[in-house]
């Protein structure tokens, strides 16, 4: 399956999606939520102000090099190591357990 | 089954018996407590209650109504599925903590006064932290200790409370409280435990550090006891609306951002417990459904991405997203629980979250301010474009379609077991609610699938994951840590240990070296008295060395005056009795 055929399932899924507005029966209009096509702008909408948030504003303050506490453990992580080391270390490779 | 033995007494009583079976056995024995406690569930009813006198006071080790028996289901549901996702554990020491704390949680689910509320409250501290100790990585060591240090600090606030509660009140028991200092001080502690910010730290901190398995029973039982809690205590109290919140938009902000993915997940469930809170504080019948309910399929799809994580890390050995990606043709399964579990959190219709969080939200746009309701489809937009999103697609995909550089290796089949048990529960729940609807504290008028909330639902998903596609390139993982409000703590240890335990240490290092110097003075001044006398440089006797001539001429002197005094006492006293 093509990426293309994804593409087109998506954007059939997001008409779907709409397809909600006409079906159904019309609700007067209460909050601002109970306009048509408030979801659809919400979730556009809000994600981009999320991102927008958290990389642009929250991320530059933030943002720490990994080591910033100290070294960074890399105990847990096998996956590094080369079988040849592993096997000259005597250790299994890969490991036989982690809990 | 066992007369009203309370449920959370039977895992205690497991980890008591686990140690002295065959180790082989272990692992399967650990299954049996929480099939017991689920039996004994079965055999109370709403209305039982168990006391014991201790003193003076009645302490209610068993109280049984309906906000309790959702809790007790669902602890020992997901201590089940999490006991057959570690049957491949060999850690005797792991696997007694787990019952310790799964045990007290249903200690405090079931309790009915606070000093019991508080005994257990301690115990899963400590049992909790072991998890996490458990990894044995020096990173591990240290993030148990803090959790464990943040954890007891919490312990206080809530001893304190009680205490001054007991005072002002006069009782014990544990039913919901009006506001007052001492009330406020209960409310911290036990908000510490529900992650609420500022207290929140610990969670991302110790979770993403936990043991594999470990960390599927921390995802479970600490944060869900609290919101327990505050369910008991606080219900209705305006401020945990926006407390709430502030954890639901506060959360998804650090994971879009955060690169582990148990680090993501951690700070998921600061937002979910959010949604939880919120609903607390909402406080109509609708609410406290929606909340429970939300912390009933919050704990059962949780504990499965933190077992497709744990699983990930399992079969890779990495745990960061730009050390991933690419796996997706060696990890199909792993990935089809996860985004079970993703899509439940998303509260995508047909999945478990979708029965439960528009509950809170829609009794939110009954009883609370439009701004509360908007803040909660923020969150949600969020929580989806986070771990719906990002972490999938920059696990498993993100890279080329095979990245080699990854090795993968196989994981344990009852890994798979357990996940295909999660996600079966997660997908029946999403299409068929009723069963939970029936166990909720009060009558259920909410349905999840009228029309206007599968309409919020697609719509809302759909929308945002349009922009994600957009905008992939933005969100792509960076190698870098976020600093939280651990950094308070973590940065102050080095100046609290420099003025506050290196002076004393000095002091008494001093004192102590002073010490041994005065001694070795004496001792020398002993073996060379006359020193002081003749002025000379005080000097150590080189072994074999004898006393000079001047000392022996000195002593000879000394004995005479000695001598003499002697004499002249006599002298006096017989003068002066005649």
């Amino acid at each position: 399956m093509t990426p293309s055929f994804w593409r087109l399932l998506f954007g059939l899924a997001l008409l779907g999606s709409l397809s909600f507005e006409i079906i159904g029966e019309k609700r007067p209009v209460e909050h601002v939520w109970d306009y048509p096509l408030f979801f659809a702008v919400a979730g556009a909408l809000g994600c981009l102000l999320l991102i927008v948030l958290a990389k642009g504003v929250v991320s530059p303050s933030i943002d720490r090099p990994e080591d910033f506490y100290g070294e960074e453990d890399a105990e847990g992580d096998w996956s590094r190591e080369s079988p040849a080391a592993a096997e000259e270390a005597g250790r299994p490779f890969p490991p036989a357990e982690e809990g | 089954m066992f007369g009203l033995l309370p449920p959370g007494f039977i895992l205690l009583l497991g980890a008591l018996v686990l140690p002295l079976l065959p180790r082989s056995v272990r692992p399967w024995a650990f299954l049996v407590p929480p099939i017991l406690a689920m039996a004994q569930l079965w055999s109370l009813e709403v209305g039982d209650q168990l006391t014991w006198s201790l003193g003076t006071y009645e302490l209610t080790l068993l109280q049984v109504d309906r906000l309790a028996n959702v809790f007790g289901w669902i602890f020992a549901l997901v201590f089940l599925i999490s006991g057959i996702y570690a049957l491949h554990v060999r850690d005797t020491g792991q696997q007694v903590s787990a019952l310790l704390y799964a045990g007290s949680a249903l200690g405090v689910v079931y309790a009915g006064d606070l000093f019991t509320v508080f005994f257990f409250w301690e115990i899963m501290a400590f049992a909790s932290a072991y998890l996490v100790w458990a990894r044995r990585t020096k990173e591990a060591y240290a993030s148990a200790m803090r959790y464990l240090f943040v954890h007891l600090f919490g312990g206080s606030l809530l001893l304190g409370g009680i205490f001054w509660h007991i005072a002002e009140t006069g009782s014990i028991q544990f039913t919901h409280m009006e506001p007052t200092p001492a009330t406020w001080l209960i409310l911290l502690g036990m908000g510490l435990n529900a992650a609420m910010v500022p207290f929140h730290a610990w969670i991302s901190d110790a979770y993403p550090r936990g043991t594999l398995t470990g960390s599927v029973f921390l995802s479970a039982f600490t944060t869900k006891t609290a919101v327990y809690t505050l369910a008991r205590g606080f219900l209705g109290w305006e401020i945990l609306v926006w407390a709430g919140l502030l954890m639901a938009i506060y959360g998804v902000i650090y994971a879009i951002l955060a690169n582990d993915i148990r680090r993501v997940l951690a700070y998921h469930i600061v937002s979910q417990v959010g949604f939880m809170v919120v609903g607390l504080g909402v406080g109509t019948a609708d609410a406290l459904n929606g909340a429970t309910s939300h912390a009933y399929t919050h704990i059962l799809y949780k504990g499965l991405l933190f077992m497709a994580a744990g699983a990930v890390i399992y079969a890779t050995g990495r745990s960061k997203m730009t050390d991933l990606g690419g796996i997706f043709r060696r990890t199909p399964w792993i990935f089809a629980a996860y985004m079970v579990a993703a899509l439940s959190i998303s509260s995508a219709p047909f999945f478990s979250g979708f029965i439960s969080k528009p509950m809170t939200i829609s009794a939110a746009e009954y009883a609370s301010a439009s701004t509360v309701v908007l803040l909660m489809h923020l969150a949600s937009v969020g929580t989806f474009l986070s771990v719906g999103l990002k972490v999938p697609y920059f696990t498993w995909f993100g890279r080329s379609d095979d990245n080699l550089d990854v090795l993968v290796r196989p994981i344990p089949w009852n890994m798979y077991a357990a996940m295909g048990i999660g996600a079966g529960l997660n997908i029946f729940l999403g299409i068929y609610p009723a069963p939970l609807y029936a166990i909720l504290p009060e009558a259920v008028t909410f349905d999840p699938y009228e029309l206007k909330n599968l309409k919020k639902g697609f719509q809302l998903l759909l929308f945002t994951a349009l922009v994600f596609f957009l905008l992939t390139k933005i969100l792509k993982p960076k190698a870098k840590i976020q600093l939280d409000l651990d950094f308070l703590y973590r940065t102050a240890a080095r100046p609290a240990w420099n003025w506050l335990v290196v002076p004393v240490e000095r002091f008494f290092a001093w004192w102590e070296a002073f010490a041994w110097k005065a001694a070795a003075e004496v001792a020398r001044l002993g073996r060379d008295p006359v020193a002081l006398v003749a002025r000379r440089d005080l000097r150590p006797l080189a072994p074999g060395e004898t006393a000079s001539t001047s000392l022996r001429i000195s002593m000879t002197w000394m004995m005479l005056v000695a001598l003499g005094f002697v004499v002249a006492f006599f002298i006096v006293i017989t003068v002066f009795r005649a």
